[in-house]
């Protein structure tokens, strides 16, 4: 590690931190929620570029894993079971959960490829949503449709995530509390996944995308590596579930549906699929068009002097747009990885 | 002397059908043999199976005195085997340069590795020229290269070569043949599976013939070039 990438590192922890500061300052403290959303999503989308940018494992059913973390937190610390456990034990039970739930899927899907992958995720996504819909008979696990509610917020040691926190003559606002959290989550999970891509595992998982067959002539362990990158991003997606049960205090089947798994995957795949910082711009890009499109009410109600068309439905409309847009100039993405001189 | 590669009745299935009916062959270290047969005859079965890229229904596989065909092929490839598939199968989104260090996954001695890099290099100076481009946009020939380039940066003692002049132009076969001759010479036993039977005759000692999956003819390659029924099958010869 040279002088100039720690001293990049700093600078970067630095910018993150200053973040929320800023956004409330230029767009007000609405925004700094609609960053932490932002930040949850960017790491969803990191856990999915895992599977599928690294190891070109197609998963449409990626949302499953933010489901079981999203779940293992609620139970621990709601009164559902009347567990209470610190976040320094249902975080990481939550990833493992997660990553655990990522072998288990990963295990029967080791012979299938491509299309046929891809509908067997889709498959796993909707079967855990409706099985977490349908647990609450005989015995009521995860309450069915109605969800978990009174969960308990993030805190960890005196840090409660969701209250402001006074540090001598600094107050940070309780609205920048998780958002720093997931800002810095998301940046630790952005920096694991560029170590990753350039060591010997994200070698493996290169070759495996690009040829399977000539990967195991190169004495590759596909079976291996391609559970690895099931477990890796489902564990990511597993993590960000609990944040966000942690930061909404309620979650619900609702949350988990089919929509939100091609929501991430198009995010990646806008952005530019397997380069973090192609992954990052699109989650960021996809997560706030939707709030910044809002302002296109007023907007029209100010210009027009009545609204025409509802920013909602444009929603769709500018996604759309977008997207084909892409696929048609760039179809690699907004910032896809170079190719040569990779590794330096 | 154990041989370098032994199989005993080896079968191979796909579902229900049999590829490989009870194959048996024995190379000894150093020797090159080809291997020829008519499509579906099985040949690149038999390769894969002993890279262990498929599983095998019944029988042995032994590599230099070791019982493989029940591990899988990572664990075979750094007891010295390499294979370069059908159809070149490099890493087309890689550089020349990344597919060639891909060969050396299984290998952890990095400064042998660049030394290795730059044998291949200079062996095939096309690839120096070109080791930044992507391998996708190499021609046939030059995807050939890499392909041998990559399997041999594995340090291979058992070099599985399957059919390398597959859709090259005369003067371009006539290279990596050449290319071959120069690498058995330092010691690396070959099988090659070809359809060009007279070339891999002219380059292999021994040759075996391979027919629905059952081996029908085994023999020193100058007696068989004279067998009636190779000539005419193979050989194209009345």
């Amino acid at each position: 590690m040279s002088a100039r990438y720690i001293i990049l590192l700093a600078l970067t922890g630095v910018a993150l931190t200053a973040l929320p500061w800023l956004v409330d300052g230029l767009l007000g403290i609405t925004w700094v929620r609609i960053l932490s959303f932002a930040a949850l999503y960017v790491l969803l989308a990191l856990g999915l570029n895992i599977t599928v940018g690294y190891a070109g494992l197609l998963d449409l059913g990626y949302i499953a894993f933010f489901a079981v973390g999203a779940y293992t937190y609620a139970l621990l610390s709601s009164p559902q079971f009347g567990l209470h456990w610190p976040l320094w034990a249902t975080l990481p039970l939550a990833a493992a959960a997660a990553g655990l739930f990522g072998l288990l899927l990963g295990t029967p899907l080791l012979r299938l490829r491509g299309d046929y992958l891809a509908i067997v995720t889709l498959g796993f996504g909707e079967i855990t949503r409706i099985f977490i819909n349908n647990l609450n008979a005989p015995v009521n696990i995860t309450n069915g449709p109605q969800g978990v509610n009174q969960i308990d917020a993030l805190r960890i040691g005196g840090i409660d995530f969701s209250q402001a926190l006074h540090w001598g003559e600094v107050t940070i606002p309780a609205a920048y509390m998780p958002c720093l959290l997931f800002l810095a989550l998301a940046g630790a999970v952005a920096w694991a996944s560029t170590r990753l891509e350039v060591s010997r595992v994200g070698r493996a998982w290169q070759a495996l995308r690009e040829d399977p067959l000539a990967a195991a002539a190169c004495g590759i362990d596909l079976r291996r590596y391609k559970l690895l990158a099931f477990a890796l991003g489902a564990s990511a997606g597993g993590l960000a579930g609990a944040l966000f049960a942690g930061f909404q205090g309620f979650i619900s089947p609702e949350s988990f549906s089919l929509t939100e798994s091609i929501m991430i995957l198009c995010m990646i795949v806008l952005g530019g699929m397997g380069h973090v910082p192609g992954v990052i711009a699109g989650a960021l890009i996809l997560a706030i068009l939707p709030e910044a499109l809002r302002a296109l009410g007023p907007l029209q109600q100010a210009l027009l002097g009545h609204v025409w068309v509802d920013p909602a439905d444009l929603r769709m409309l500018v996604f759309g747009l977008a997207l084909v847009a892409m696929t048609l100039l760039r179809p690699a993405g907004l910032w896809p990885r170079g190719h040569a001189g990779r590794g330096d | 002397m154990t041989p370098m590669l032994q199989i005993d009745q080896l079968h191979v299935a796909y579902g229900r059908i049999e590829a490989l009916r009870g194959v048996s062959l024995s190379l000894a270290a150093g020797e090159r043999l080809a291997l020829i047969g008519a499509n579906g005859a099985g040949k690149t079965t038999l390769l894969k199976a002993i890279a262990g890229l498929l599983p095998v229904s019944a029988g042995e596989i032994w590599l230099d005195g070791r019982r493989v065909e029940r591990m899988g092929a990572h664990m075979r490839l750094p007891q010295g085997l390499a294979l370069v598939p059908e159809g070149r199968g490099i890493f087309p989104g890689l550089s020349v340069r990344e597919n060639l260090l891909m060969g050396a996954y299984c290998r952890a001695d990095s400064g042998a590795i660049a030394d290795d890099l730059a044998a291949q290099y200079s062996r095939f100076p096309r690839l120096a020229e070109r080791r930044e481009q992507l391998a996708g946009t190499l021609s046939g020939g030059e995807q050939q290269m890499l392909a041998i380039g990559r399997a041999l940066m594995g340090r291979p003692r058992l070099l599985l070569l399957d059919e390398p002049s597959m859709g090259l132009s005369p003067i371009m076969v006539e290279k990596i043949f050449a290319t071959l001759r120069e690498v058995c010479t330092h010691g690396v036993t070959l099988l090659l599976v070809e359809q060009n039977a007279r070339l891999a005759m002219d380059l292999c000692d021994r040759t075996v013939v391979l027919e629905h999956g059952q081996l029908t003819l085994e023999g020193a390659s100058a007696d068989l070039a004279r067998d009636p029924r190779v000539q005419a099958a193979y050989l194209g010869q009345a």
